[in-house]
């Protein structure tokens, strides 16, 4: 099962893409900012991040820039703002986020671009796993 | 309610809460970056949060002191009382819409919409000309208000064919001409299915769009027979194309923004060529030929034949108005091979084109390409479109020159990225060279074989131009990258590693339910343990096992330890400290006082101090009438304290303070204090006291009177305070919870009230007192002290029995006669009565009882139901031995 951090100070939010990235079958830790994210992510090998920007302590950025300069480099993230403006895209990328979406993500868009950026081709469905349990 | 919005209440309170005391901060220290920041930050979260809901009021608010508060952060507006003011304003509409939200579980507060619209119109007043002048900000928020244009999917058009090719044909040049691309936008009015019945004119209001290039109506569900058609039910779409300003529709539609779609439209989707289809088939020649010279990049050639075509055709054919977009586009967009193509495609096809965004397109023909055919199926246009998000967005990193330390961090993400969605794009066979490309630009940490691999395996039109530049931008940037690297500290400054244990969170959000449920099981588990020691004597006495009895002693004691650590601990996770009430205090005092003209310094102190949490809230509200009565009638206006030889500003003080098992807390201000004159003349005219007493009464028990019922000393009633309930009130919410209230003034000098509070009212010590074959309880903190009256020294003074105690007169009453039993008090042998001395409002009184039995510790059940009236008795206990103890509240019995 593929294991996704979600990274915001706002309980709301992380509560909100838990739901939607549940309800798809991944396997979801949250981090309420960059330091806990970056500790967890030390710990855990994630297979995708969903950052925040404005967090105490330690911001997205920051936590991108940290993550890139270690040996966890390739995962990818997917950076989530409020913010539209160009120039926040920008830093985002230069921090090392793979994506740039705008809030609120609708469920639907979120989940394809992450089956993209992970690379998997469907929702891991409940009947899959019977057909496999059957298979065993 | 489901959990998410429950979730997203709690946590507004919280941010609610924290915005008014950074803003509080803020007004005492204007400049502090720190708290700006932090405050933002609230603001900024709370907003992104209402934004997941169905709540545009609340999110227009927030949205709008974001912004105010992002100008004030750059510099752009200075900061001022005003903005404090309104914020918190705006605060207190949020708080009020949370309450909504959280009594109507969820249903959306929407008569608002004019009180969010005025909010954060005068939050955007402050932003005042700046944020006018800065275009591109308003229009996002515009754009984020309709909370649509966000949205990348384009609205079906066919039918913007209707729109005469000529006006079509004006609009894509006048669009293009332009500065911005997106002065075109698609508006799509939905009125609400009720709205007529609002006194809403939807086609008038439609029509008062400015600047309307096309307008249209649709039904939005099939209508219906006539005979069963609603009539009064608008079951209509408008559709409108328009060239106007976003803000003009903001304003036009400010009353029902939800009912609108905004899109802007790319120029490009007013090509639609249309006409006559017959004779097509004809130049299938002609499709190849063209398709041939655009890929050559023959531009001039493709518009050679295609205006020799368009001469050899009939003006009404749909090839002739095919031909006439081809050319207008060559001629304005001569980069848009992407239009181009799909011209040259529409009139091959007959078919009218699809536009949509040109990477989608792109991205779309990319992975329908050859090799490919397998993914068709799973492979969405939702898909497509995503995909070419990604692609671009890598592209874009990809494209950034820069020297960062992590930047081969970057490529290695990216490249991850990109190798993820080409294989669920199914495109496999472009893995290897990806690989390749990776490996070269960590090798010479640089971006440029990656976008090389790029652009040769996802070329994208918009990209042939972009992508190369950027890589040689990245290429030409100077980059001493190897030294950036090695710069990186081994350690980093999280110093943890995967083998550090993961430290969680701190601090867990308990249901208050749960807490007191947990609270009534350990009461009750005390209760039950009371039970072992009369089991331990029946054992001894009824059934001979004196071995029996110890062991349940001995088991009793451990029992009871662990029950007492228990009770501790409970007691513990109740507690909270006095901040909770003090936190409302500086907004309090600051508009209370800004009301009333004065100026006012509040200090705080022992705000950490804690007690149980019914304590704490029982506190809230007299201590807010105390702070009322402190600024309305004691701290004067600062031209009278300058008369007075005072400093203008007054002093309040509010200070808590722990001693034993009692909190204390003070409130003090530096004020006129208490005319003891003035209140006792006043306390004559109302009839609470005689002349007698009148003339008798000290200085402080004049001043005690201002607790008496009734009382209120302001001259002139003000909407603060004064109105009709007084002090009284203060100390009847006080002495419900056990506490008292004590005031001591000085004229001219100040006012000091005193309160005292038990720490916890969970266990409550009471003395059972038995009277006629009955027992009673009476709290341990009101009993003074117990003693034998002989019915010799009782004398009857003014038809009232008293006796004299320690040089005291002290009355005494019966207890069956304020219980109304028919008994007389039972003396003992030496005809003395068991007298129970109490203290009731600072006077002495003696209860007479049967006699006196042990004191125990108890957990008081307050009277419910039928009984919760009755006030003599202040609530019931288990015993020990299963049976019930009422416990008087003496208070209201004498």
């Amino acid at each position: 099962m593929k294991h996704i951090l979600v990274v915001d100070d706002a309980a709301t939010v992380r509560l909100y893409h838990r739901n939607i990235l549940e309800s798809a079958g991944y396997e979801v830790d949250e981090a309420v900012n960059g330091i806990e994210a970056m500790e967890k992510a030390l710990q855990t090998p994630f297979d995708l991040y969903v950052v925040d920007i404005n967090m105490p302590k330690l911001d997205g950025y920051g936590f991108l820039r940290e993550i890139r300069s270690q040996d966890i480099t390739q995962v990818p993230a997917i950076m989530v703002s409020t913010e539209a403006e160009s120039n926040d895209r920008q830093r985002a990328y230069r921090s090392g986020a793979n994506l740039y979406l705008i809030k609120p993500v609708k469920p639907e868009g979120l989940l394809t671009y992450i089956r993209l950026l992970l690379g998997v081709s469907t929702h891991i469905r409940p009947h899959l796993s019977n057909d496999k349990a059957i298979d065993r | 309610m489901n959990p998410l919005l429950e979730q997203f209440l709690a946590e507004a309170r919280d941010f609610l809460q924290g915005i008014a005391e950074k803003l509080m901060q803020l007004e005492n220290d204007p400049n502090s970056t720190v708290v700006m920041n932090e405050l933002f930050r609230l603001v900024h979260t709370l907003k992104g949060n209402s934004g997941l809901f169905e709540f545009p009021e609340m999110t227009r608010v927030l949205h709008a002191g974001e912004d105010l508060l992002d100008a004030v952060r750059d510099g752009r507006v200075g900061y001022s009382q005003e903005l404090t003011d309104r914020l918190l304003d705006a605060m207190d509409f949020v708080n009020l819409l949370v309450d909504e939200i959280e009594s109507n579980g969820g249903g959306n507060g929407s008569d608002h919409g004019q009180n969010a619209l005025r909010l954060a119109e005068s939050l955007r007043q402050l932003i005042g000309v700046t944020a006018i002048a800065d275009g591109g900000n308003a229009k996002a928020s515009v754009a984020e208000a309709f909370q649509s244009s966000s949205a990348p999917n384009m609205p079906e058009l066919p039918r913007l064919a209707e729109l005469p090719e000529q006006q079509r044909m004006a609009l894509y040049r006048q669009a293009l001409a332009g500065d911005t691309l997106d002065t075109l936008l698609f508006v799509e009015y939905t009125p609400e299915d009720e709205c007529f019945f609002k006194g809403e004119d939807p086609f008038h209001q439609v029509r008062q769009i400015p600047d309307i290039v096309w307008q249209s109506v649709r039904p939005r569900e099939l209508w219906t027979a006539s005979a069963e058609l609603d009539a009064y039910h608008c079951n209509l779409i408008f559709d409108t194309l328009t060239t106007a300003a976003p803000e003009e529709l903001y304003e036009l539609f400010r009353y029902t923004p939800e009912q609108l779609r905004i899109v802007p439209l790319p120029p490009i989707v007013l090509a639609l060529p249309h006409g006559d289809p017959n004779g097509g088939a004809v130049y299938g020649d002609f499709v190849t030929d063209a398709l041939r010279r655009l890929d050559s990049g023959d531009m001039a050639g493709l518009e050679s034949v295609a205006r020799t075509m368009l001469e050899l055709s009939s003006p009404d054919l749909w090839l002739a108005s095919g031909l006439r977009w081809l050319l207008l586009v060559l001629e304005l967009e001569p980069g848009n091979r992407h239009a181009q193509r799909t011209l040259i495609g529409s009139l091959a096809s007959l078919t009218l084109p699809v536009w949509t965004t040109p990477e989608t397109a792109t991205a779309v023909e990319a992975v329908a390409g050859p090799g490919s055919g397998l993914v068709g199926e799973m492979f969405s246009d939702a898909d497509a479109r995503a995909f070419a998000d990604i692609l671009q967005a890598q592209r874009e990193i990809l494209g950034l020159a820069d020297s960062d330390a992590w930047l081969s961090g970057r490529l290695n993400a990216a490249a991850a990225a990109l190798a993820a969605c080409h294989r669920r794009a199914g495109r496999i066979e472009a893995l290897p060279a990806l690989e390749a490309a990776l490996a070269e630009a960590l090798d010479n940490v640089e971006a440029a074989p990656l976008l090389a691999w790029l652009d040769a395996h996802a070329p994208l039109d918009l990209s042939a131009t972009v992508g190369p530049e950027a890589a040689e931008e990245a290429e030409a940037a100077p980059t001493p990258i190897r030294n950036a690297l090695i710069d990186v500290e081994p350690d980093n400054k999280f110093g943890r590693r995967a083998e550090d244990a993961y430290v969680g969170p701190k601090t867990l959000k308990v249901d208050q339910d749960k807490i007191d449920n947990l609270m009534g099981l350990i009461g009750e588990m005390v209760v039950a343990k009371n039970s072992l020691p009369y089991l331990a004597s029946r054992a001894e006495t009824q059934y001979g096992v004196r071995e029996l009895g110890r062991e349940i002693k001995t088991q009793y004691a451990v029992i009871n330890r662990i029950a007492e650590e228990m009770q501790d601990a409970i007691m513990q996770v109740r507690m909270m400290p006095m901040s909770f009430v003090f936190q409302r205090f500086p907004r309090l005092v600051r508009d209370t006082s800004r009301k009333l003209g004065k100026e006012v310094n509040l200090v705080l102190e022992g705000e950490n101090t804690e007690a149980d949490k019914n304590i704490v809230e029982a506190l809230a509200d007299p201590l807010i009438h105390i702070v009322r009565n402190s600024l309305d009638h004691g701290i004067e206006t600062p031209e009278v304290r300058r008369a007075a030889g005072k400093p203008p500003a007054g002093r309040l003080t509010i200070r808590a303070t722990q001693e034993a098992d009692r909190v204390h807390i003070e409130i003090s201000d530096d004020g006129k204090g208490i005319d003891p004159i003035i209140i006792k003349r006043k306390a004559y005219e109302k009839g609470i006291i005689d002349e007698v007493t009148m003339e008798r009464l000290s200085d402080q028990e004049a001043v005690n009177l201002v607790f008496a019922a009734g009382f209120s000393t302001a001259e002139v009633i003000s909407d603060l305070s004064g109105r009709g309930v007084g002090m009284d009130v203060v100390r009847s919410a006080v002495e419900k919870v056990n506490g008292t209230v004590s005031l001591e003034s000085e004229l001219g000098k100040g006012t000091l009230i005193r309160l005292s509070l038990p720490l916890s009212m969970a266990v409550t010590s009471v003395m059972i007192v038995e009277s006629d074959k009955q027992i009673f309880g009476v709290p341990m903190d009101m009993v003074v002290e117990t003693v034998r009256v002989s019915r010799s020294v009782i004398r009857t003074i003014k038809k009232r029995q008293t006796t004299v105690l320690r040089g005291r007169i002290v009355p005494l009453l019966a207890l069956n006669d304020l219980l109304a039993i028919g008994a007389e008090p039972l003396s003992n042998d030496d005809d003395e009565l068991a007298t129970l001395v109490v203290r009731v409002h600072e006077e002495h009184v003696g209860i007479v009882v049967d006699d006196f039995r042990e004191t125990v510790d108890i957990i008081l059940k307050p009277m419910a139901g039928i009984i919760g009236g009755l006030g003599g008795y202040s609530g019931s206990a288990l015993l020990g031995d299963g049976s019930v103890l009422m416990v008087l509240n003496p208070r209201e019995l004498v």
